[in-house]
C-alpha cells in the first residue's frame, strides 16, 4: 500500500503533471465562478485534449478542472448572491448577508480555508474508508435514496425557523417546479402550457439565478446603492482563517457529511451543501443568527461541497458508477487513457487511485491559494455602485441562463421565474427551500418509482428505510421539541 | 378578518398548487403521484399558514423575523425604492424585447452601455464594461463553446 502511495505521489509531483494540475485548477476555478460555463460544459470542451495525454498528466489535469469548481463558485455566491453551481447554493444564505455587512473578505477567506481543509479531509476519510465503502454503497438502493430525499425535504421545516410552514410549502413548490416537462416513466408532458420549450423541464441553473440572483439585483437597483455600504475590509482575511479553525469541529462534521453524501450516486453532488447547512442550523448553539450573516453558515456548506468530490470520484472510479454528468465524462477520459474503472482499480491500479487522491489534495491547496490571492480585489465588488454591478450581473445571468438550453425560451423562463423569486422575497417567503425542493424533486420522483417498480410495497420494510424514516420523524419533531424546551425554560 | 398583500400571495401559492393537482388528476399515477401527495400536503400547509397569519393580523401587526433568508436592503425611502424597482423591471423586459429584435449578444452589450450611462457612469467606464461583455461573449461563447445564437427578428427584414 505504501509503495502504491509513493508511486502515486511521484507520478503527480513531476513537473508536467503539476503544471497541468495548476492549469486545470485555474480553469476549474474560473469556470466554477461562472454559472453555466463551468462543470460539464467546460469538461466536455476539454475532454478531447485530456484523452491524448499520459495517464498521470490526464489525472492531474482532469482532477484539477473537476474538483475545484466549488471553491471558485464561492466568489459569486458570497459577493452577488449568484450561485456559480449547485454546490454553492447554500453558501448564499449567510455568505451574501456577510458581504452586505461589509464582511465579504472574512466570508471568502473562511470559505476557502474550510474548502481546502474539507477537501483534504474528505480525501483522507475516503481513503480510510475504502475497505468498507463498497458494502455501504451497495446497501443503498432506490428505497433508501428516496428516503434520503424525503429527509432532505423534512429539513426545510427545521431550517426555516420563524416560518416552518412557509419553508415546507416553498419546498413543495420547488418539487412541483421540478416536475415540469416530459415524465420519463410515462411519457406524459407535464405543465408545458403549450410550449415545446418546457418539454425538457427547467434547468437548475435557471432556478438558482431567478430565485436568488435576479431578485437581489432588482432590490439593489431599487435602492440604487451598493451591496455593502460599510467599507470594512481590513482584518477580514485573517479573521476568516481564525473562524475556520475556531469552528473546526463543525468543519469536520460537515466534511464528513460531504464525503458520505457524496458517495451516494445521483444524490450527493447536488445536496451535500444543503445537508451540511441544515445540520449546522440544527446542531449549533445560537442558531438564530443563521441566514443573517453568520460565518458558520458559510463554513458548513463550504466544508462539505469540496469533501464530497472525493466521495463522488471514488464511487465513479472504484465502482464504475458515475454520480453526475461531470463524473460520467471523467470516466470516459480515464478509460481513454488506459485506466479500468471498477473494483480491480483498488487492487491492480492502486497507484493510479493514490495519484487521484494526491491530485485531489494538491488541487484543493492550489485552488484555495489562487482564490486567497483574489479575495481582497474580489471583495471590492461589494462596494461597486449599482449602475456597474446590476447591468454586469444581469448580463452574466442572461448569458448563463441561455447556456442552459441555448434557447430564447431560457430567457423568458428566467424572467418569469425571477418574478416568482421577487414575489417570494417581497412577501417574506424563504426562497432557499424552493431551490432545494427543486433539486430533490426529480430524484425523489425517480427513486420512488424505482422502489415501487422493483420491490412493490415491500420497500417500506427495508431496515435502511426504517432508520431513515425515524430520522425524518426526528428531524420534523426537533424544532417542536426545541421550541417546547425553550418555552419551558 | 383583514387580508393583507402577503395573505393574498399565500392564497396565490395555494391556488397554484391546487391548479397543478387538478391538471395532474387525469395523468397516470406514476406521473402524478408526487404532485398529488405533496400537493395535498402543500394545500394543508397553505391553509394552516393563512389561518395563522389571519389570527396574527388580529392580535398584532409585527411578523416574526424570518430566518433562512437574505435580509432586505434598507428601504429609507419606500417611494423611491418602488420607483427604482419598477424601473429595473422595465429595463429587464426591455432587454428581453431587444434580445428578440437584435439578438442576445448585441442586446446585452447595448443594455450594459445604456444602463450605465443612464444612471451616471462615465463614457469610458460604460464603453469599457460593454466591451468586456462583448469580449466575454466572443471569447467564451463563440470561440470556445461554439454557441449558435438564435436569429434576431431584425435580420428577417433584410431577407
Amino acid at each position: 500500500m505504501l509503495d502504491a502511495a509513493w508511486q502515486g505521489l511521484t507520478g503527480i509531483l513531476a513537473l508536467e503533471p503539476m503544471l497541468l494540475l495548476l492549469f486545470g485548477v485555474l480553469l476549474g476555478t474560473w469556470g466554477g465562478a461562472l454559472p453555466g460555463v463551468g462543470g460539464p460544459s467546460q469538461l466536455a470542451v476539454l475532454l478531447p485534449f485530456a484523452m491524448v495525454m499520459e495517464p498521470f498528466n490526464a489525472i492531474a489535469f482532469l482532477i484539477g478542472v473537476t474538483t475545484v469548481g466549488n471553491t471558485g463558485n464561492t466568489f459569486t455566491s458570497v459577493l452577488v448572491a449568484v450561485p456559480g453551481g449547485s454546490g454553492a447554493q447554500a453558501t448564499v444564505l449567510d455568505g451574501y448577508p456577510m458581504a452586505r455587512n461589509g464582511e465579504a473578505a472574512r466570508a471568502l477567506s473562511a470559505a476557502f480555508m474550510v474548502s481546502m481543509l474539507g477537501g483534504i479531509f474528505g480525501a483522507f476519510v475516503l481513503f480510510a474508508s475504502l475497505p468498507v465503502l463498497r458494502e455501504i454503497v451497495r446497501s443503498f438502493g432506490s428505497p433508501e435514496l428516496f428516503m434520503f430525499t424525503i429527509w432532505g425535504l423534512s429539513m426545510l421545516g427545521t431550517i426555516s425557523s420563524g416560518a416552518p410552514l412557509k419553508g415546507l410549502t416553498a419546498g413543495i413548490l420547488g418539487v412541483l417546479l421540478s416536475t415540469i416537462g416530459q415524465d420519463d416513466k410515462s411519457g406524459v408532458i407535464r405543465f408545458d402550457v403549450g410550449l415545446p420549450y418546457l418539454w425538457d423541464g427547467v434547468s437548475v441553473v435557471l432556478i438558482s439565478l431567478s430565485i436568488f440572483a435576479i431578485p437581489e439585483m432588482i432590490a439593489l437597483a431599487g435602492c440604487k446603492g451598493r451591496v455593502a455600504e460599510i467599507q470594512k475590509l481590513g482584518g477580514g482575511l485573517l479573521q476568516g482563517i481564525k473562524d475556520a479553525f475556531r469552528h473546526w469541529w463543525l468543519m469536520i462534521r460537515c466534511s464528513a457529511i460531504g464525503v458520505w453524501v457524496g458517495v451516494l450516486p445521483g444524490l450527493g453532488s447536488d445536496v451535500a451543501d444543503w445537508f451540511a447547512y441544515a445540520h449546522a442550523r440544527q446542531t449549533e448553539r445560537n442558531s438564530e443568527s443563521f441566514g443573517r450573516g453568520d460565518v458558520r453558515g458559510v463554513i458548513a456548506p463550504e466544508s462539505s461541497n469540496n469533501a464530497k468530490e472525493g466521495g463522488a470520484l471514488i464511487t465513479t472510479l472504484a465502482f464504475g458508477i458515475p454520480g453526475s454528468t461531470s463524473m460520467a465524462l471523467l470516466l470516459i477520459a480515464f478509460v481513454a487513457v488506459g485506466l479500468t474503472p471498477g473494483p480491480e482499480m483498488l487492487t491492480d491500479q492502486l497507484g493510479f487511485v493514490f495519484s487521484i487522491i494526491w491530485a485531489l489534495v494538491f488541487s484543493q491547496i492550489l485552488a484555495s491559494a489562487v482564490c486567497w490571492i483574489l479575495v481582497k480585489p474580489a471583495a471590492r465588488i461589494c462596494f461597486l455602485p449599482f449602475y456597474v454591478l446590476v447591468p454586469f450581473i444581469v448580463a452574466l445571468a442572461f448569458l448563463s441562463a441561455f447556456a442552459a438550453n441555448f434557447d430564447i425560451g431560457d430567457l423568458v423562463a428566467l424572467l418569469s421565474l425571477s418574478l416568482l423569486g421577487y414575489l417570494l422575497k417581497t412577501f417574506g417567503w424563504p426562497r432557499a427551500p424552493v431551490v432545494l425542493g427543486f433539486v430533490l424533486g426529480r430524484k425523489m420522483e425517480l427513486y420512488l418509482w424505482l422502489s415501487v417498480a422493483r420491490y412493490g410495497m415491500e420497500w417500506v420494510l427495508r431496515p435502511g428505510v426504517i432508520i431513515l424514516f425515524l430520522l425524518v420523524l426526528g428531524t420534523l419533531a426537533y424544532p417542536m421539541i426545541k421550541a417546547w424546551r425553550a418555552e419551558a425554560s | 378578518m383583514r387580508f393583507r398583500p402577503t395573505d393574498y400571495f399565500t392564497l396565490f401559492i395555494g391556488l397554484a398548487i391546487l391548479a397543478a393537482m387538478i391538471a395532474a388528476w387525469d395523468w397516470p399515477l406514476r406521473a402524478s403521484i408526487i404532485i398529488l401527495v405533496l400537493g395535498s400536503a402543500g394545500l394543508v400547509m397553505v391553509a394552516a399558514q393563512l389561518a395563522l397569519d389571519l389570527t396574527r393580523n388580529r392580535k398584532r401587526t409585527v411578523e416574526p423575523k424570518l430566518a433562512f433568508e437574505i435580509p432586505s436592503f434598507e428601504e429609507t425611502d419606500p417611494g423611491a425604492f418602488q420607483r427604482g424597482t419598477l424601473e429595473i423591471w422595465g429595463w429587464l423586459i426591455g432587454l428581453l424585447v431587444t434580445v428578440l429584435l437584435i439578438g442576445l449578444p448585441a442586446a446585452l452589450v447595448l443594455f450594459v452601455f445604456l444602463y450605465m450611462r443612464t444612471y451616471g457612469a462615465g463614457w469610458l467606464l460604460s464603453l469599457g464594461m460593454a466591451a468586456a461583455i462583448a469580449a466575454f461573449e466572443y471569447g467564451v461563447y463563440d470561440r470556445i463553446m461554439h454557441v449558435y445564437w438564435p436569429e434576431a427578428l431584425i435580420w428577417r427584414l433584410f431577407e
